[in-house]
């Protein structure tokens, strides 16, 4: 199996190294900033600064592409789609059955220049940043809804033992399947009955195998006197730097140069 | 049925820049209706070799020959037909359970292979039986068993298969004494069932090793170190030190009684009645 989407690559660059929350408050300030209607100078912008961060944190580029590709069918779709309801703008081509006018062409444009900054700045977000110190710095931005009953700690935990069991569920799902096999379990062949049957037999015990893993860990958990009520102190505690900040203050910058862009010229 | 590995590397490949070389360079022909151990410390790739049995793993090199199959890298083939004849037992086999009783599930593996019904219901009830269970389990849900009950239904299920090669991967790890005995007695019984039948077992227990099996199969490192029979396995305190064994208490006492002037003729006497059999006769001398 293999996640490219939101997989961290280990490394140590200058991005690998600033402060979680302050990424994660980065990342937001950008995915409402591609909503500006900036025109095509704001996503020149846009495209320069991911480019910059890109080189800054040493991802490959094709990586970083690579992310995109499961979005290539629902780009055509879309295309296809605007093409036969977006009828304003000036005739582009008249080909008899469909008449293609160019608001669909720059809609469609726009659409997938949007997904496409979307899942860039995330992907940089994801690569650069470990998943327990991301589920940190979530409850720590999450700490002042606590007030208006957000379980901020419950939900940070929940996430960091989801993504610690995610390898070890891939590796019981190939132990599983392999001890299946060994049985006459043929995935690959087989008519639609008998395919039913093995992904049954595959699903059932994985699922009571997560119950047991979920029941042992809370018990572990309880021995060792977990509550999620109490407050628990850390040992890993964020500390911005006045390199965070200067990151911060550059993202500001340019959210505010695209809401110009947008909303004043 | 003949097994036979050439020149056979197997490597792991973590991701696109990282591999891990799991066996390297394996040549091993392995007896025919004997019990053989599969031993080498944690990580020296005995459940690699074993999966290459049945074409769970295919060889990254070299080729694994079972009875009229030959596998490579890039062997593609249908495998239900090699993997009803060697059943595989993984480690922890009660995890892969998931009928709604235990009769159902021993019929799984027969029922993949498309036997008729009479034949099924036969194995199954042959099968639990030949694991120390009585027919009352048949209609029980097999996730209400102990875990040691558990075990015994999931071996039920590949013995129901008949196959001619069973391979065990650590079969009696996390049993009490008294039902490991009793495992290690029904793999003999099954091997004993008929000339062609071989049973390759992994294991860390070389007690288990000294008394129920006939062939010794070392690995370290992912390589072979060592391929003959037992007592001569024994009897090698170099292979024993590479392999990182402790010999058991038995061959430290024989060893020692020769070493103190007892003579015991080291190719016949490696079990307790034998060595009880030898000092006896030493002392009346
Ligand atoms: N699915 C896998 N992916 C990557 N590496 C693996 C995988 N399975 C095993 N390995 C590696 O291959 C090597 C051999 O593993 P293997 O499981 O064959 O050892 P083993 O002798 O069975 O050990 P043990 O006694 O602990 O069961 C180890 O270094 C292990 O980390
Ligand atoms: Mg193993």
């Amino acid at each position: 199996m293999n996640f490219t989407i939101g997989r961290y690559i280990p490394n140590d660059t200058w991005f690998h190294q600033l402060d979680p929350r302050f990424k994660i408050m980065a990342l937001l300030f950008l995915l409402i900033a591609i909503f500006f209607p900036a025109g095509y100078p704001g996503y020149a912008l846009m495209f320069v600064a991911v480019f910059i961060a890109l080189k800054l944190s040493q991802l490959s580029f094709k990586n970083v592409l690579r992310a995109l590709k499961p979005l290539l069918f629902m780009f055509i779709f879309l295309a296809v789609v605007n093409m036969f309801y977006l009828k304003d703008g000036i005739l582009l081509l008249d080909l008899g059955f469909i008449q293609i006018y160019s608001e669909a062409l720059s809609s469609t444009f726009y659409i997938v220049v949007r997904l496409t900054l979307m899942i860039m700045v995330t992907t940089i977000l994801t690569s650069t940043t470990k998943p327990l110190d991301m589920t940190l710095a979530i409850e720590d931005l999450l700490a002042p809804f606590q007030r208006i009953g957000v379980p901020s700690h419950v939900i940070a935990m929940l996430i960091s033992i989801a993504l610690r069991f995610i390898p070890d569920l891939v590796d019981e799902t190939n132990r599983i399947m392999k001890a299946q096999e060994s049985r006459g379990v043929d995935i690959a062949n087989g008519k639609f009955k008998e395919k039913l049957m093995a992904i049954l037999a595959l699903i059932i015990p994985l699922i009571i195998s997560a119950f047991q893993r979920a029941e042992d860990l809370a018990n572990a958990m309880e021995a060792r006197g977990y509550s999620p009520n109490k407050h628990r102190t850390r040992y890993r505690q964020l500390k911005a730097t006045s390199c965070d900040y200067l990151f911060i203050t550059i993202i500001i910058v340019i959210v505010i140069a695209l809401a110009l862009m947008a909303f004043v010229l | 049925m003949p097994i036979a590995f050439r020149d056979v590397s197997h490597v792991y490949t973590l991701d696109p820049k990282h591999t891990r070389t799991a066996l390297s360079h394996i040549d091993l022909n392995l007896p025919q209706g004997k019990m053989i151990a599969v031993i080498g410390t944690t990580g020296s790739g005995k459940s690699t070799l074993v999966q290459h049995l049945n074409a769970l793993l295919l060889p990254t090199s070299g080729e694994v020959e079972v009875d009229e199959y030959t596998l490579k890298h890039d062997t593609k083939m249908r495998f239900k037909p090699l993997r009803q004849k060697v059943g595989l037992v993984f480690q922890f086999p009660e995890y892969q359970l998931f009928e709604e009783t235990v009769a159902k599930d021993i019929a799984f593996g027969p029922k993949n292979f498309g036997l008729d019904e009479q034949e099924i219901d036969r194995r199954v009830h042959d099968a639990i039986r030949a694991v120390g269970l009585d027919d009352s389990f048949l209609q029980r849900n097999p996730l209400d068993l102990s875990g040691g009950q558990k075990r015994r239904v999931a071996i039920a299920g590949v013995l129901a298969m008949e196959p001619k090669v069973l391979v065990l991967d650590e079969p009696t790890a996390g049993l009490d004494p008294a039902s490991a005995a009793a495992m290690m007695a029904l793999f003999v019984r099954y091997q004993a069932q008929s000339s062609d039948h071989t049973v390759i077992l992994v294991t860390h227990d070389m007690d288990n090793v000294l008394n129920y099996c006939d062939h010794v199969v070392v690995l370290h490192e992912g390589s072979l170190i060592y391929t003959g029979d037992t007592p001569s396995f024994f009897n090698s305190n170099e292979t024993m030190e590479q392999a990182a064994v402790l010999p058991p208490a038995c061959i430290v006492m024989r060893n020692a009684l020769i070493q103190h002037g007892f003579t015991i003729d080291v190719d016949q006497v490696y079990t307790e009645a034998a060595l009880a059999k030898a000092i006896a006769k030493e002392v009346k001398r």
